[in-house]
C-alpha cells in the first residue's frame, strides 16, 4: 500500500498542482453581492466540501433575524436568496426558471398565483434589483414592499 | 435484495415474545448470529481489510463504537450495543445510547422482537428528524471534472427530499475529505495516504448544484431511489449515527462513493455485492449497483450552466450570437439600437445568453466583479423590459446515462507484429476510459486511464516483457469555440517501451523507459461528433538502456477522432513527433490509425496499425485484438 501510494503520489502531484483551490469557495462566486450578513456565514461553512463539517449544517430556520415582515424574516428564504442571487436575478428578469419557482414555493406562493408572481417580478425587476450592489436582504425587503401593493400577492408579504 | 428480504422476514417470523432481559436478548442475538448479518456489517461499516483477517470497521471515531474492541469485533460491539440500549442510567438529554444509535436500536428491536424500551429525551435527534422528514431519496451523480484530481472520476451524493423541501431544497448528504486549503502535492500526498479525515455532511442541495453545475460545469444526473418508508427511516437513523464520525479518507479506497454505498447499505444491505480489497469504488459503479438492484425509479438530467449556455447559444443566429458576446464583454450596451431592432423574443434570448456568458466569465475569473456587476444589472434590466416571459428551453438529454456507459474495468487480448516479429499481448486496465472506448455515458473528450498494464509474449523467442505500466494517463480534449475557450491537455506517466535498432546486427531491441509527458493545445469540433486536436508536448524519459540514462525532448501530437453515428465504430488518426535534444539525442516520429468496433455492450474489436521511426530506422506495427469491459 505504501509503495502504491508513493507511485500514485508521484503520478498525481502534477495533476493535483493543476487543481484550482479557489474554485467555488467563499466570496467572489456571485456577481450580485449576496455574500454578507448572517446567512452567508452559515453558507460559507457548507460550501464545496472543503471544510469537512463536524456537524451537519442543517438550518432549522431559527437564525433569529426577525426584523421586517414574513419574507425577510424566514431564514431559509434568506439563505436561498443569498446563495442563488445571480440565478434569481436572471429568473426574475425573464419571469421564469427553477430558482424563481423554488423561491416562490419557499415564500408560499400558491400554484394559482405563480404566473402572476413571475410576471410581477419581471415587471418590477428594476425596483427589486435597484442597484449594482443589491444584497439579498434588499431584494427581499423590496419584494415585501412591492408585493404589499399588489392585490393578488399582498397576502404573501403581509403576514408576520 | 430478495435474499435480504427473505432473511429479515424469516428472522422476524421466528422471533418469539420479547425477551425479558438483556441476557436473554444477547442469547437470542447469538442464536440468530446477528453479528454475522449483512445489516450489522452495514450499520457498523465492517469490511475486510488487507493484511488482516476478520472484519474491521472503516469508522474511526471512538464515539461510533460502544465496545472498546468494537472496531474489530462485530460480536462484542453488538453485545455492548445491546447492553447500552438496555441501560436505564439517567442521562442528560441526547446522551442516552438510544438517542445516539437509533438505527441500531430499531433494527435490533425488530430482529429480536424486543418490547418497547423506555424513551429517553432525544431533542436533538427529534429536531433532526423533523427537519429531515423524508419522502424520498435520490442518488446524485456529478460527471467527471478533469481539472480537479478529487473529481476526475465523477462524484456521487445522496439527496433527501423532505416534506419541507424537494429538488433544489432537498438535503444533500455528502461524504468528503476535510482537506482544508491544502492543494497540489500536499493534497495528493495526504489524500493518498489517509492523511485526511472524511465526514458526512448535510447541506442544502442547491449548494451542490451550484458548486458542481454552475462553478465546475459538470452535468448532474439524479437517480430517484425506490426506498420504502421503513428503509428511508433506517437510512436517516443511520445518518444520525454517522454525524461527526470520522473516517480515514483515502483518495482511492475509503472514498466518497464507497462511503455513500455504505450508507445506502443501511437501507438495502444486499447492495454490497462483493468485497473489494481495497474497496475501490468508482462513482458510476455506485449508480450501476443501484440500477442493478432495481432501486432506481426515475432518472433526471440536470445540465450544467455551461451545457445550458452552449445549447441556448446554438439556438441563436450568427448575428445574435455575436451581439450576445459583444453585450457580455461590454462593447455593446444592452439597450443599443442593434438590440432594440430585434423582435422582443429574439432580443430576450440574446440578452439571456449575454447574461450567462458574463456569469460564466465571472466564475472563470475572466472578469472582475467591479466590471461585471453594473453590466449584469443593465443586461437583466433590458431583458426584463423585453417582456417576453420564459427561460431558455431545456437542453436535450444525452442519449446515454452515466450508468449506461461501458463498465469500469477493461481487459484485452491481442495479436500483432512489430516489423516481422509476432507477439501476443495481454492488457488490463482497472479504470476508466480512453478516447477510443465507447463514448456513451462518459464526458466527451475526457480520458482517464489508471494503471493500464500490458504484457507481451514473443512466441519466436519465448520471451515476455512488460510492455507498458502506466499509472496515469489523463487527456482532456474540449473543443474551442467563440463562447468557451478551453485549453486541451494531456498528462501521462509510466513505464513504456521504446523500440531501437539493435546495436549488433540489423534486428531491433526494446528498451524500457520511465516516461513523463505533458501537452497543451487546442481541439476543434469538426461536426458530426468528430474532433481535431493538436498539442505541443514536452517529454522526459529515464531508462538504463538509453545513452546518458535518459532523454529530454519537445514536440507535438495531432489527430482526428471520429465515430459512426451510434458509435459502433470509432477511429483515431494520429501523428506525433518528438525531438529528443538532451540525453539520448534522436527524433522519434509515429503515425497511424487506431480503430474500435463494438460487438456487444461488453465486447469490442480493436485494430491498430502504425509506422514508427526512431534512432534513424522505421518499423511498421499492426495489432488486432478483443477488449472486454466488466
Amino acid at each position: 500500500m505504501a509503495r502504491f501510494a508513493l507511485v500514485a503520489l508521484l503520478v498525481l502531484a502534477p495533476v493535483a498542482a493543476m487543481a484550482d483551490p479557489d474554485i467555488g469557495c467563499g466570496p467572489g462566486t456571485q456577481i450580485w453581492a449576496g455574500n454578507s450578513g448572517v446567512a452567508p456565514k452559515v453558507l460559507g461553512a457548507t460550501t464545496n466540501g472543503t471544510f469537512g463539517l463536524q456537524t451537519f449544517g442543517i438550518t432549522f430556520g431559527t437564525l433569529g433575524c426577525h426584523q421586517g415582515g414574513k419574507v425577510v424574516a424566514d431564514a431559509r428564504v434568506r439563505e436561498f436568496a443569498a446563495a442563488n442571487l445571480d440565478a434569481l436575478a436572471h429568473d426574475m428578469a425573464q419571469g421564469d426558471g427553477e430558482v424563481l419557482s423554488t423561491f416562490a414555493g419557499l415564500i408560499g406562493v400558491k400554484d394559482s398565483d405563480r404566473a402572476a408572481f413571475y410576471a410581477f417580478t419581471q415587471r418590477n425587476f428594476a425596483r427589486i434589483f435597484a442597484t449594482d450592489d443589491t444584497t439579498e436582504l434588499q431584494v427581499l425587503a423590496s419584494l415585501e414592499k412591492l408585493m404589499a401593493d399588489e392585490p393578488q400577492l399582498a397576502v404573501y408579504a403581509s403576514q408576520g | 435484495m430478495a435474499v435480504a428480504a427473505a432473511f429479515c422476514a424469516a428472522a422476524t417470523a421466528t422471533a418469539e415474545p420479547a425477551p425479558p432481559d438483556l441476557a436473554a436478548a444477547i442469547a437470542r442475538a447469538r442464536a440468530q448470529r446477528l453479528a454475522d448479518t449483512p445489516m450489522w456489517r452495514a450499520l457498523l461499516h465492517y469490511h475486510h481489510t488487507p493484511f488482516r483477517s476478520g472484519w474491521t470497521s472503516q469508522a474511526d471515531g471512538p464515539a461510533f463504537f460502544v465496545a472498546p474492541d468494537g472496531k474489530r469485533s462485530p460480536e462484542s460491539e453488538l453485545e455492548a450495543t445491546l447492553a447500552a440500549l438496555f441501560a436505564d442510567a439517567p442521562t442528560a438529554p441526547d446522551a442516552h445510547p438510544r438517542c445516539r444509535y437509533p438505527a441500531r436500536r430499531a433494527w435490533l428491536a425488530r430482529e429480536l422482537g424486543l418490547a418497547p424500551l423506555p424513551e429517553p429525551p432525544c431533542p436533538a435527534y427529534d429536531q433532526f428528524r423533523a427537519a429531515l422528514d423524508p419522502v424520498s431519496a435520490t442518488l446524485v451523480f456529478a460527471e467527471a471534472f478533469l481539472n480537479n484530481p478529487a473529481s476526475m472520476f465523477g462524484h456521487t451524493l445522496l439527496r433527501i427530499d423532505t416534506r419541507r423541501g424537494r429538488d433544489l431544497l432537498g438535503f444533500a448528504v455528502n461524504f468528503s475529505g476535510a482537506t482544508g486549503n491544502d492543494g497540489g502535492i500536499v493534497y495528493a500526498a495526504r489524500g493518498l495516504t489517509g492523511g485526511y479525515q472524511g465526514f458526512f455532511a448535510v447541506d442544502p442541495y442547491y449548494e451542490k448544484v451550484k458548486s458542481y453545475g454552475d462553478w465546475e460545469n459538470r452535468d448532474i444526473w439524479e437517480y430517484q431511489l425506490a426506498l420504502s418508508p421503513e428503509e428511508l427511516d433506517l437510512l436517516l437513523a443511520h445518518l444520525w449515527e454517522l454525524q461527526g464520525i470520522a473516517f480515514d479518507y483515502y483518495y482511492f479506497d475509503e472514498n466518497c462513493s464507497q462511503q455513500l454505498l455504505a450508507l445506502l447499505e443501511a437501507a438495502r444491505p444486499a447492495l454490497r455485492e462483493r468485497e473489494f480489497i481495497p474497496a475501490w469504488v468508482i462513482p458510476a459503479d455506485t449508480v450501476r449497483a443501484a440500477v442493478r438492484h432495481d432501486l432506481v425509479t426515475d432518472v433526471r438530467y440536470r445540465p450544467s450552466a455551461a451545457t445550458r449556455l452552449r445549447d441556448a447559444a446554438s439556438r441563436l443566429s450568427r448575428d445574435q450570437r455575436g451581439l450576445a458576446l459583444s453585450v457580455a464583454s461590454g462593447d455593446v450596451a444592452p439597450d443599443a439600437p442593434a438590440l432594440q431592432a430585434l423582435p422582443p423574443a429574439a432580443r430576450a434570448e440574446t440578452l439571456d445568453v449575454a447574461y450567462e456568458v458574463l456569469r460564466y466569465r465571472y466564475l472563470a475569473h475572466d472578469v472582475e466583479r467591479e466590471a461585471s456587476a453594473g453590466r449584469a444589472r443593465a443586461i437583466l434590466l433590458a431583458r426584463s423590459q423585453a417582456g417576453v416571459r420564459g427561460a431558455a428551453p431545456e437542453p436535450p438529454r444525452p442519449a446515454w446515462r452515466p450508468d449506461e456507459g461501458h463498465d469500469t474495468m477493461r481487459a484485452a487480448f491481442a495479436a500483432g507484429a512489430l516489423g516481422d516479429v509476432p507477439y501476443l499481448e495481454l492488457r488490463f486496465r482497472p479504470a476508466l476510459h480512453d478516447q477510443l472506448d465507447p463514448q456513451g455515458g462518459y464526458v466527451r473528450g475526457a480520458e482517464i486511464q489508471f494503471f493500464d498494464t500490458a504484457v507481451r509474449v514473443y512466441p519466436t523467442s519465448g520471451r515476455a516483457r512488460v510492455q507498458e505500466f502506466v499509472p496515469l494517463e489523463l487527456v482532456s480534449l474540449t473543443p474551442w469555440d467563440s463562447l468557451f475557450r478551453p485549453l486541451s491537455f494531456r498528462i501521462d506517466t509510466g513505464l513504456r517501451t521504446r523500440v531501437a535498432p539493435a546495436r549488433h546486427g540489423d534486428g531491433i531491441e526494446q528498451a524500457s523507459v520511465f516516461r513523463n509527458r505533458g501537452g497543451l493545445g487546442l481541439s476543434f469540433d469538426l461536426g458530426g461528433g468528430a474532433l481535431l486536436y493538436a498539442l505541443a508536448e514536452a517529454t522526459g524519459e529515464l531508462g538504463a538502456e538509453l545513452d546518458h540514462d535518459g532523454a529530454l525532448g519537445a514536440g507535438g501530437s495531432a489527430g482526428i477522432l471520429a465515430s459512426t453515428p451510434g458509435d459502433r465504430w470509432r477511429g483515431e488518426l494520429f501523428a506525433r513527433a518528438t525531438r529528443y535534444a538532451l540525453g539520448d539525442v534522436t527524433t522519434a516520429v509515429s503515425a497511424g490509425l487506431a480503430q474500435r468496433v463494438s460487438l456487444t455492450h461488453h465486447l469490442a474489436l480493436e485494430l491498430r496499425s502504425s509506422y514508427e521511426r526512431d534512432f534513424g530506422r522505421g518499423w511498421v506495427e499492426g495489432v488486432a485484438g478483443l477488449r472486454g469491459y466488466f
